[in-house]
């Protein structure tokens, strides 16, 4: 795409924090989330799941069930579409299982009754007739050669003979002569390292209302972070034409990757079709934890090779990630960033794919990217301590920069870690002083970033405001940010732009609010739109004062001719223009769809000061300070939100939250009493720096900045753990009884 | 190691389906295609150089 106009300073609007639009509604309760939808003869769903982590299904008897009073339907895999392929195999697999339950929460059947209580209670009267087959839940067990088979034919063409079925997809890729990288290295560290899945974590669970007919033509409302991804998922795994299924989507309270497929919003729709009823489902806490999409666990093994000065001669990586039942783990994006911030002469990846008896996993805030994150970054400390290095100043020697080819293979164009480090270095919380079992940790980290879909309609109205229309769901203030770039554009104020986003109907299709690409994509669509519509106003000017409409120009949210040859008009306002748009041609709007590919990668620099307690184990955290590329900060205060949610969450995944489970396969802690996220008093506030290397591939320069800020904490939040207790553990999460354990081997010699 | 001609990314990528044929169902699958460094999708008809690099990837998901 040609950016024949970009901007990158003297901005009026873009960097102020104005109050969100969508707040009020927010703080007084009126804003309406996926549980708030509600239909006239409405009944309500409850999903039969399976109590096996891996059981064949004999036999589903629903007699008893639809026995019950107010019972109206009860589906089961046979009311779904059959002979589908790939993805859309998989996804109707995870939605609702076939021949075999593949772990524990599958869902088997569901029910639709005239109250939830009912529907509950008539769902324990599924009479479903397993035979328990051998199960495994962790990665390096299920690539084990007496490992259970979970799917014979899941793997593709890609995997090397002689590997375990339970591998399903194998990927490698390096350059350079490793071994004289090696060779030339003062120092090598060489070790392995593991995380546990962990989930979203977002408040909302999932909800939706589903109306389908008999003639297939049908609606949902739904909590989703992209619903023309859910509408083509629904009706291809229903059997309908896409068109004919109308989405949309409500609030959301929080998703993170989590609600960008979907899970039982095709089960309400076949409830709504055999019960000709519309229906309501809405998932439990346990639900969502057993049975929605969690992130991959990972164990990787690690090679780095450094000089004294600190120059990293060479590196190697294996990763294996296992995503669930099914392929889809995010091992490329793994390996695509775990090395991505260093210059490396020398660098070997190898992934695999790892199939076990979990959950499907769901896309995680830069999915993958945390993982290998970890692993590296916490090698790379272990070789500062070796070689007594600074972490910034071995990072500041090694950090990629323009034109440095990464690890993946392509060169980087602008990107802006090493402004990152600067900023991290040049920070007072660097030269703080630290108390007796206290310690700081130091860890980069990097997103690519995502264009994408994307379609953005704005309208003028009557008296001169403006309505922007996107595709893409508000998850982190996104109709602020598309405000403030539509109001610089116009030059109107942002409190005179409204933005709504549009269900499937009304636009063409948007790929979901993933990938970090909201404000960059729909932004950039918003801006194109805008001038777009500024072209038509010029032109109504033009014609109102008899000239060339190239002979006008826009300034300030007004027309104005060009220069004194074009002869001398008073300036004729937006308001003035739309007031008279019905008699001077119709309606003026603007419209942009394109897939962008100017999406910049963003890296980030993060300090954390942690106390650990050499008694019990506990970690408190005492500063942590996040420096991280915008590119052009549009809203800053959202912008440091999403700074400061990245670090909680990777906080989260550094010192409590797994997935645990049991010799039976099923899940131990599948309530938010024991899968335990960070909670404000555990934390402190979350300091921000942002640093802005403006993306070249946006009018205005924006970086996406959604899902870089949880990839460092993890080993940053190790790498002080390994200060403050004097031990490494390379093994998240570092809970307390992990953190004695080591304590109490260091003491035993 | 394989070498093809083409004036997009479209052509390119054809190009090597049919050189390759265990690849067809992979790039048919979708794929990310890095040219010169910037990384993109849904780009077929992106122009491609006679010196430009081109790195071809799994397609890339995020959160």
């Amino acid at each position: 795409m040609a950016l024949d106009d970009r901007k990158t300073d003297g901005f009026k609007y873009i960097g102020t924090r104005p109050n969100r639009p969508d707040g009020l509604d927010k703080v007084t309760g009126k804003a309406r989330f996926g549980a708030d939808a509600s239909a006239s003869g409405m009944l309500h769903g409850a999903i039969v799941r399976s109590p096996h982590a891996h059981a064949r299904i004999l036999k589903i008897d629903a007699t008893r069930a639809l026995a019950l009073t107010g019972v109206k339907a009860v589906v089961t895999r046979a009311d779904f579409a059959t002979g589908l392929t790939g993805e859309d195999a998989d996804l109707l697999e995870n939605v609702i299982a076939g021949e075999k339950a593949l772990y524990d929460g599958h869902a088997i059947a569901a029910v639709a009754a005239t109250s939830a209580l009912i529907a509950r209670d008539a769902a324990k009267l599924v009479e479903v007739t397993y035979e328990p087959l051998p199960h495994v839940t962790d990665v390096d067990a299920a690539m084990q050669p007496d490992a259970p088979i979970i799917r014979a034919d899941a793997a593709d063409d890609s995997v090397p003979e002689g590997m375990h079925p339970n591998v399903v997809r194998y990927m490698e890729f390096g350059r350079g002569d490793l071994e004289a990288g090696f060779a030339e290295a003062d120092a090598i560290v060489e070790q392995t390292y593991k995380t546990e899945a962990t989930h979203q974590g977002y408040i909302e669970p999932h909800a939706c209302l589903a109306q389908l007919g008999a003639d297939g033509r049908g609606e949902l409302w739904c909590c989703t972070q992209g619903h023309w991804f859910v509408r083509r998922m629904c009706t291809a795994l229903l059997g309908l034409e896409t068109s004919q299924l109308r989405v949309t989507p409500s609030e959301i309270g929080g998703g993170f990757g989590g609600k960008t497929t979907v899970f039982i919003d095709p089960i309400a729709l076949a409830l709504s079709r055999k019960a000709s009823r519309p229906v309501k489902l809405v998932m439990s806490r346990s639900e969502v934890l057993r049975a929605t999409g969690p992130t991959a666990s990972a164990s990787m093994d690690i090679k780095i090779g450094m000089k004294r000065d600190g120059t990293i001669t060479a590196a190697s990586g294996v990763f294996r990630l296992q995503g669930g039942a099914f392929p889809g783990a995010p091992t490329a994006e793994t390996m695509q960033c775990a090395f991505a911030c260093y210059e490396i002469p020398a660098v070997h990846e190898v992934g695999y794919d790892v199939i076990a008896n979990r959950p499907k996993q769901a896309a995680y805030r830069a999915p993958g990217a945390p993982m290998g994150a970890f692993a590296v970054e916490s090698a790379l400390d272990e070789l500062c301590r070796e070689l007594d290095l600074d972490p910034i100043e071995m990072r500041l020697k090694n950090a990629s920069r323009e034109g440095t080819r990464s690890s993946f293979g392509p060169r980087f164009p602008r990107v802006g870690l090493v402004e990152t480090l600067e900023a991290a270095k040049a920070h007072p919380h660097y030269a703080a002083p630290l108390g007796p079992n206290q310690g700081r940790g130091v860890a980069c980290g990097y997103w690519m970033n995502w264009g994408g879909e994307t379609s953005v309609s704005l309208a003028i109205s009557e008296d001169g405001t403006a309505q922007v229309t996107v595709g893409t769901p508000d998850i982190g203030g996104s109709r602020a940010s598309m405000a403030l770039m539509a109001a610089e554009a116009l030059g109107i104020p942002y409190e005179n732009v409204r933005c709504n986003i549009a269900d499937t109907g009304s636009l063409g299709i948007n790929e979901p609010t993933h990938g970090s690409r909201a404000t960059y994509a729909s932004g950039l669509a918003t801006i194109e739109s805008a001038r777009q519509a500024i072209g038509k106003l010029c032109e109504r000017a033009a014609d109102k004062w008899g000239i060339d409409a190239e002979a006008v120009i826009w300034e300030d949210g007004c027309a104005k001719p060009s220069g004194p040859n074009a002869g001398e008009f008073p300036p004729l306002t937006i308001a003035e223009i739309a007031a008279e748009m019905g008699s001077t041609g119709g309606p003026i709007s603007g419209h942009h769809e394109a897939t962008p590919n100017g999406h910049g990668g963003s890296f980030g620099t993060h300090l954390v000061d942690l106390e650990v307690d050499p008694e019990t184990g506990r970690t408190t955290i005492l500063r942590y300070t996040v420096v991280q590329d915008a590119g052009k900060a549009i809203h800053p205060a959202y912008v440091e939100g999403q700074f400061q949610g990245g670090a909680v969450q990777g906080i989260g995944w550094a010192l409590n939250e797994e997935y645990i489970y049991g010799q039976d396969g099923r899940l131990q802690n599948p309530i938010f009493l024991d899968y335990r996220v960070p909670v404000a008093s555990d934390l402190p506030m979350i300091d921000t720096v942002i640093v802005e290397v403006p993306n070249p591939g946006h009018p205005y320069g924006v970086r996406g900045v959604g899902e870089t800020g949880i990839t460092p904490p993890l080993p940053a939040v190790a790498n002080a753990v390994a200060t403050a207790a004097g031990v490494r553990l390379r093994h998240l999460p570092m809970t307390p009884p992990r953190i004695l354990a080591a304590l109490e081997q260091k003491a035993g010699g | 190691m394989i070498e093809v001609d083409g004036a997009t990314v479209g052509e390119v990528l054809d190009a090597v389906a049919a050189e390759c044929p265990a690849l067809a169902p992979i790039l048919a699958a979708g794929v990310s295609v890095a040219v010169d460094g910037q990384v993109m999708t849904g780009a077929r008809r992106e122009p491609v150089k006679p010196d430009s690099e081109i790195f071809i990837f799994q397609k890339m998901k995020g959160g």
